[in-house]
């Protein structure tokens, strides 16, 4: 993971996202973090039961689909470490080394998730 | 410009996504699983799909393109994979189960609507047997537009009769709504002129080379000749289950 070079949140995607707005819409950016602030803390409750009962590979769907959520408003720090969440399940490691190494992840990415919850604040 | 259905259980992207296909000019309408993008699609006509391949709902991407393709209607409609999968095997899985093409999250913008440009106007390009170097019977010198009425016989195998329908094995697909007229010794046996067939179901068998089973009904069948299809179908089953 090359996560010095990624961002808490790629603004030049923002820029992006923001030329897209359709007048006479509601803002999309606010639409959008309304969105990742509502669902995402959900996703992680559920991602923390599911690392917390070994069952990795239900993680990994999960974590699927908080990469998406966060991927979608440029969270490529916290998109990558869901990355990493999702490919343990299928990386062969012992039950146990898959449930240590998701375990520490997942400390990650609630840090993560803390840097980003605040960016997401200040732009909507 | 196009009629463009997305699907995705992310409501950010559809709504990114959605905005930009936007400022090109496109209609977009959002499914947020794959049953309800199947079921989009057939109530209405869109001239592109794109699609993630994980979806909650139990119809995946993968799935959903399946199914399309063997419907008549989006057999050449262009399709695009948006997914979080990125590696070889994935790209292949989406190529094999029938999309045209493959951009990875997060995504970049101006990459998916040069690849929805594109195919809107190149359309799908399917691959056919056609030699390279044969005559093709285009418009052109040495030709003549003409307007008569043919029929085109093919072998088929007639495997399942029902009161209303048969299943039919072929080797050559059928389009869904086609209608067809066969003849069988079958219809003699029964009693019956050979009755007119619309197609409902055209589904590859899955041992490779097997062909295609065509599911049809009956079209302007008189009530005598569906009375003999009933009676000899009951009385064959009797006789089966002996």
């Amino acid at each position: 993971m090359e996560e010095l070079k990624m961002s808490h949140l790629n603004l030049e995607l923002i820029e992006k996202l923001r030329s897209f707005q359709i007048p006479g819409e509601p803002d999309m950016i606010t639409e959008i973090v309304g969105i990742l602030l509502s669902t995402a803390p959900s996703k992680m409750n559920s991602l923390t039961l599911q690392i917390a009962s070994g069952d990795l590979v239900a993680a990994s769907k999960e974590a699927h689909s908080l990469k998406s959520s966060a991927l979608s408003l440029g969270a490529e720090r916290l998109g990558a470490i869901c990355q990493a969440i999702e490919s343990i399940a299928g990386a062969g490691m012992s039950a146990t080394a898959g449930k240590m190494k998701a375990d520490a992840l997942l400390l990650d990415l609630r840090a993560e998730w803390i840097i980003v919850q605040g960016e997401l604040h200040r732009l909507s | 410009m196009a009629h463009i259905l997305i699907i995705d259980d992310d409501g950010a992207l559809l709504m990114t996504v959605r905005a930009a296909l936007m400022t090109k000019g496109h209609s977009v309408k959002q499914a947020k699983d794959g049953l309800d993008g199947l079921d989009f699609a057939n109530k209405d006509a869109f001239d592109l799909i794109i699609t993630d391949a994980n979806m909650p709902g139990g119809v995946s991407g993968y799935q959903l393109v399946q199914n399309l393709r063997k419907t008549g209607a989006y057999q050449n409609v262009p399709i695009i994979f948006l997914t979080g999968r990125r590696e070889k095997k994935d790209v292949i899985r989406a190529l094999e189960s029938g999309a045209d093409d493959y951009v990875v999250k997060p995504i970049d913008y101006d990459l998916l609507l040069s690849k929805v440009d594109l195919l809107l106007k190149s359309g799908r390009v399917v691959p056919t047997a056609n030699a390279p170097n044969s005559p093709s019977p285009s418009k052109g010198e040495g030709s003549a537009n003409v307007q008569f009425a043919a029929t085109w016989s093919l072998n088929v195998q007639i495997e399942t009769l029902t009161e209303t329908g048969l299943a039919i094995q072929s080797s050559f697909k059928v389009p869904i709504g086609f209608e067809i007229e066969i003849e069988s010794t079958m219809f003699k046996e029964i009693g019956i002129s050979a009755p007119k067939l619309t197609v409902i179901a055209c589904l590859e068998n899955p041992e490779s080379g097997a062909g295609f089973t065509i599911e049809t009904r009956f079209l302007e069948i008189s009530k005598v000749d569906a009375r003999r299809v009933a009676d000899w179908v009951r009385a064959a089953a009797k006789k089966q289950s002996y």
